[in-house]
């Protein structure tokens, strides 16, 4: 009896689609008042927990081939519910992609912050993909997409699929990743959770790693990147506020990476130890030998353009550095045997300059 | 007292021809059943008939799914199915067909996706590669990316 009542109400909830292939003949609806028939029907099999996996995840597909905005709600509420098996979700993050429309972009977007598998983690940066072409422009949209990219990222212990760095690549302007780098370093200083941190490093090494990415950029039209390049120095300069060991060694190297540049190299120096290399608090102060280490080698490559890191090799390493793997990095860091030891030189002339 | 007889005559015709129906029959005959699915009223049928083909790498197939193919106004999924299923065949003579589609206004990024892997199955043709770079700048992310990933590694993984 009870298996009687469960099949009149699976039939009457489901609008008599029992079936996989009654189920993929309606993705053949032709006509709008055909396809909102069909999206009603296909959208209650889809919703209905009873239903058997394989039928749902076919009403899935079939959702993603009727292309119709109103199918949207039901696949989102799907995607969105950690309940749910991967493989569903991954099907409506699937189907949610072929929509195309804003509709469907605010759930997949909006998934980027919840519990996701990998697959379906993989199907919904394709499907935000999809929607690339309504992104363009949407400086809103974009930011807010970003830091939900950002989120995800963080959340994972693996590497982002490839289609994360074409997204990212596509969708992510300086600017964007200033503000969400900014908006990080805000939530980290003050909550300091396992997730606002995680945040904040992948923010900081995005914007760092664009910038990295311009380096030919730079050098070609220098002028022209002085503005970004000193917001992307404060902001950088802002995360050691936060306090994270992880994210400030990142901002560090980057900087280092970066600090041979003449456009940079100055600026570089003045957010790692001040524009005299007597920031209180700065790296090469630091208690910890590794992260000494690391700001001696990103002063030394910054050398020819700031005073700061000069001032800050000479009487913080030089000085007082006592672990020889430090002093070390400045040999490593020293013009070539045969060549002119650029970096004794230009500190002894720092040393004839302060000199009493 | 013939009836049986006669009965017992079709029976041992029929079996005979059972036994005579060699795998390579039952194939050909599937594969024919196949193409005429092409052209079912569902367009689940037509496409699952395509992948079938696809699977089976069936040559006398090749017309009938260029036909799919060249279809305008077939479902996408169909003509990206059967598109699938002409690279697994890689005959030269569909190359024009695969090509052609590729330059239709508004084909869906579903279709265009499954040309990029079919005309990797001419890896030689210059103008396979040609049309891959066509599909570098198109307004799809996912289709400009996999063009330009493919024309890198020419058509590797």
């Amino acid at each position: 009896m009870r298996i009687l009542i469960a099949a009149a109400l699976s039939t009457a909830f489901t609008g008599c689609i029992t079936s996989t292939a009654a189920l993929l003949e309606r993705q053949d609806a032709a006509s709008d008042p055909e396809i909102e028939g069909a999206v009603g029907d296909v959208g209650r099999v889809l919703a209905d927990r009873r239903t058997i996996e394989p039928l749902r995840l076919t009403a899935a597909k079939v959702l993603g081939r009727l292309r119709s905005a109103q199918g949207a709600s039901v696949l989102g509420a799907i995607l969105l519910d950690p309940q749910e098996s991967d493989a569903l979700r991954s099907y409506a993050a699937w189907a949610l992609g072929e929509l195309r429309d804003p509709r469907s972009l605010e759930p997949l977007i909006g998934a980027l912050r919840a519990p996701l598998g990998d697959r379906a983690g993989e199907r919904v940066l394709e499907g935000i993909a999809k929607h690339a072409a309504l992104l363009a422009g949407h400086d809103d949209r974009l930011l807010e997409l970003t830091e939900a990219m950002v989120y995800f990222a963080g959340q994972r212990s693996q590497a982002p699929p490839a289609v994360y760095d074409l997204l990212s690549a596509r969708t992510r302007t300086l600017s964007v990743s200033l503000k969400v780098l900014d908006h990080a370093t805000k939530q980290a200083i003050a909550r300091r959770g396992e997730a606002e941190l995680a945040a904040l490093y992948q923010a900081t090494f995005e914007l760092l790693s664009r910038l990295e990415a311009s380096r030919a950029e730079i050098t070609a039209r220098g002028d022209a990147w002085n503005t970004r390049i000193e917001e992307s120095l404060r902001a950088a300069q802002r995360v050691f506020e936060a306090g994270d060991p992880a994210a400030t060694l990142l901002v560090i190297a980057s900087l280092g990476r970066l600090g041979d540049l003449p456009e940079i190299g100055r600026e570089a120096g003045a957010a790692l130890v001040g524009g005299n290399g007597d920031r209180p608090r700065r790296p090469t102060l630091d208690a910890r030998a590794g992260m000494r280490l690391v700001a001696a080698w990103a002063l030394a490559r910054m050398k020819l353009h700031s005073l700061g890191a000069r001032h800050a090799l000479l009487f913080d390493v030089l000085t007082r550095e006592a672990t020889p793997a430090v002093l070390q990095v400045l040999g490593d860091q020293a013009a070539p045997a045969q060549a002119q030891d650029t970096l004794q030189n230009l500190l002894e002339v720092e040393v004839k300059e302060v000199a009493p | 007292m013939a009836r049986p007889r006669t009965t017992a005559l079709l029976v041992c015709i029929t079996l005979g021809a059972c036994a005579t129906t060699t795998p390579s029959e039952i194939q050909r005959r599937e594969t024919v059943r196949l193409i005429a699915d092409l052209t079912a009223e569902e367009s689940w049928i037509r496409e699952e008939a395509a992948r079938a083909l696809g699977q089976r790498q069936a040559a006398e197939s090749r017309a009938a799914l260029e036909a799919r193919v060249a279809d305008g106004a077939e479902r996408s999924w169909v003509r990206a199915a059967a598109a699938d299923a002409l690279g697994a065949l890689a005959a030269p003579q569909s190359l024009p067909v695969l090509i052609g589609a590729t330059a239709e206004a508004g084909a869906a990024p579903e279709l265009k996706l499954s040309l990029i892997g079919a005309l990797c199955h001419y890896p030689t043709r210059p103008e396979a590669l040609r049309a891959i770079g066509e599909l570098r700048d198109d307004t799809d992310l996912l289709v400009s990316a996999a063009a330009e990933k493919r024309l890198v590694t020419r058509c590797g993984s």
